[in-house]
């Protein structure tokens, strides 16, 4: 048992320096490439279950949810064709619910979450996209309706490794909408807790629900991008800066699908 | 066929743990279902089994995972070998055995872990990072070792153990 034990030190040393040195990339992209379809089966089996025992249980408030919303649907019909831009609002609408068509100038690619990993020391996902879709270390994943979910910090052939921004050494620069206007900070990620706004000067009223947006500093985001909003804010009059958790407006534990934005080349890419 | 079975088993662990487990957080924490899989299988079978399913799983586990390759390789080892215990002690349980292999397995998984991405730059504070990632692993993977245990151990009867008393008295 001794020497078995010996042994497993061994390897564990071994594997643990070959994957460090990014030796071993290939054999993880190719376990990424055998867990992805099952990974993927599992996940879409379980959303119809979930799905079935939801309409199951709530069926009576579903079909009172489908007449109020089709009462909606016809009240919105009549107001729309009373309006003569009405062409136009349905338009505005329709970019509303696609942010990807509402952003023409991002070249974004889209991909499925195939792994998910929201340990407290690490909480990472990994995609079905990678070099070959043009993928590279360092740029922006979004949810689907447009929030910041990460940056890609390890890439594969096919798949890649996304940082999400609770991740604990994941910081991202922002600005919060607050009642005085616009205030600078950073979002960082921490041990097994929600992310922290911090560096916000002592005195900035911050009150819960302030929405908070990616500054643009840094040059790692683009600007504009919501990152989530402020939630109990610690303004204690020792501390220099006022600090408050912030919950992110991705629902990163929910995601099936993200976009990988290719148009936006981080500062720190550039020289690469 | 048995190491067929636990190769297969050891797979369905790996893809729930990568899909469906993240989205169950009891007390924020995601149990290391394999790492008590293995801790339940050195309590209740012979030992060889359980050193040939410690590599596998840890390997398969990391390789699914963004942690370093090699950390929940060494955690797997230590929790077969703490419930290597049995064959020198007569224990009049074997389920104690197996909950101190998961806690010493989750301890080593953390400090493992802590270390590795220290020296790959990315060092976290250990004290936050012990209290508020270890504690929680701690308690949820020890909820989840009698879930685990008890169906296992209702499949295979406690001949393992008669087994080990039986070579333990021969000895």
């Amino acid at each position: 048992m001794a020497l078995w034990f010996l042994g497993m030190l061994a390897l564990s040393t071994l594997t643990l320096f070959l994957s460090e040195k990014g030796t071993l990339d290939p054999v993880r992209s190719l376990s990424l490439q055998m867990v992805a379809p099952p990974t993927l089966a599992v996940q879409t089996a379980r959303d119809a279950v979930t799905d079935f025992l939801r309409g199951l249980f709530q069926q009576g408030e579903l079909a009172e949810e489908n007449r109020r919303l089709q009462e909606e649907v016809e009240r919105l019909r009549r107001e729309l064709a009373s309006r003569e831009d009405a062409r136009q609002r349905v338009e505005e609408l329709e970019r509303l619910l696609d942010f990807k068509e509402g952003h023409p100038q991002e070249r974004m690619v889209g991909a499925r979450v195939i792994a998910l990993q929201l340990g407290p020391l690490q909480q990472v996902m990994a995609i079905d996209r990678g070099e070959g879709d043009g993928v590279r270390q360092g740029m922006v994943v979004l949810s689907e309706g447009g929030s910041l979910v990460g940056t890609v910090y390890r890439v594969f052939p096919a798949y890649a490794w996304v940082r999400l921004i609770t991740d604990a050494a994941s910081a991202v620069n922002v600005s919060v909408q607050s009642a005085q206007g616009e205030v600078r900070g950073v979002v960082s990620g921490r041990v097994g807790q929600p992310p922290l706004l911090d560096m916000v000067p002592q005195g900035t009223p911050l009150r819960e629900g302030d929405l908070v947006v990616t500054s643009g500093l840094g040059g790692k985001h683009p600007p504009g991008l919501l990152v989530g909003t402020v939630r109990s804010v610690q303004a204690r009059p020792q501390d220099l800066f006022v600090r408050a958790e912030v919950e992110p407006a991705a629902p990163l534990g929910r995601l099936r699908s993200v976009l990988v934005v290719l148009s936006f080349t981080p500062l720190e890419m550039e020289g690469a | 066929m048995r190491h067929l079975g636990a190769v297969l088993l050891v797979i369905v662990l790996v893809v729930l743990a990568r899909s469906l487990l993240p989205e169950l957080r009891p007390l924020g924490a995601t149990p290391d279902l394999l790492l008590v899989l293995v801790a339940c299988w050195a309590a209740l079978r012979a030992p060889g089994e359980a050193m040939l399913l410690a590599p596998l799983a840890g390997l398969a586990l990391d390789l699914a995972s963004g942690y370093p390759l090699g950390v929940s390789v060494l955690a797997l080892a230590v929790a077969v070998l703490v419930t290597s215990l049995k064959e020198v002690w007569p224990l009049p349980a074997l389920f104690p055995l197996a909950l101190l292999a998961v806690a010493l397995g989750t301890l080593t998984f953390h400090l493992v872990l802590l270390s590795a991405l220290a020296a790959s730059g990315e060092g976290l504070p250990w004290w936050p990072a012990l209290w508020r990632g270890l504690l929680p692993d701690l308690v949820v993977n020890g909820i989840a070792t009698p879930l685990l245990y008890l169906p296992l151990r209702w499949l295979w009867g406690r001949q393992p153990r008669r087994e080990a008393s039986a070579a333990l008295r021969l000895g």
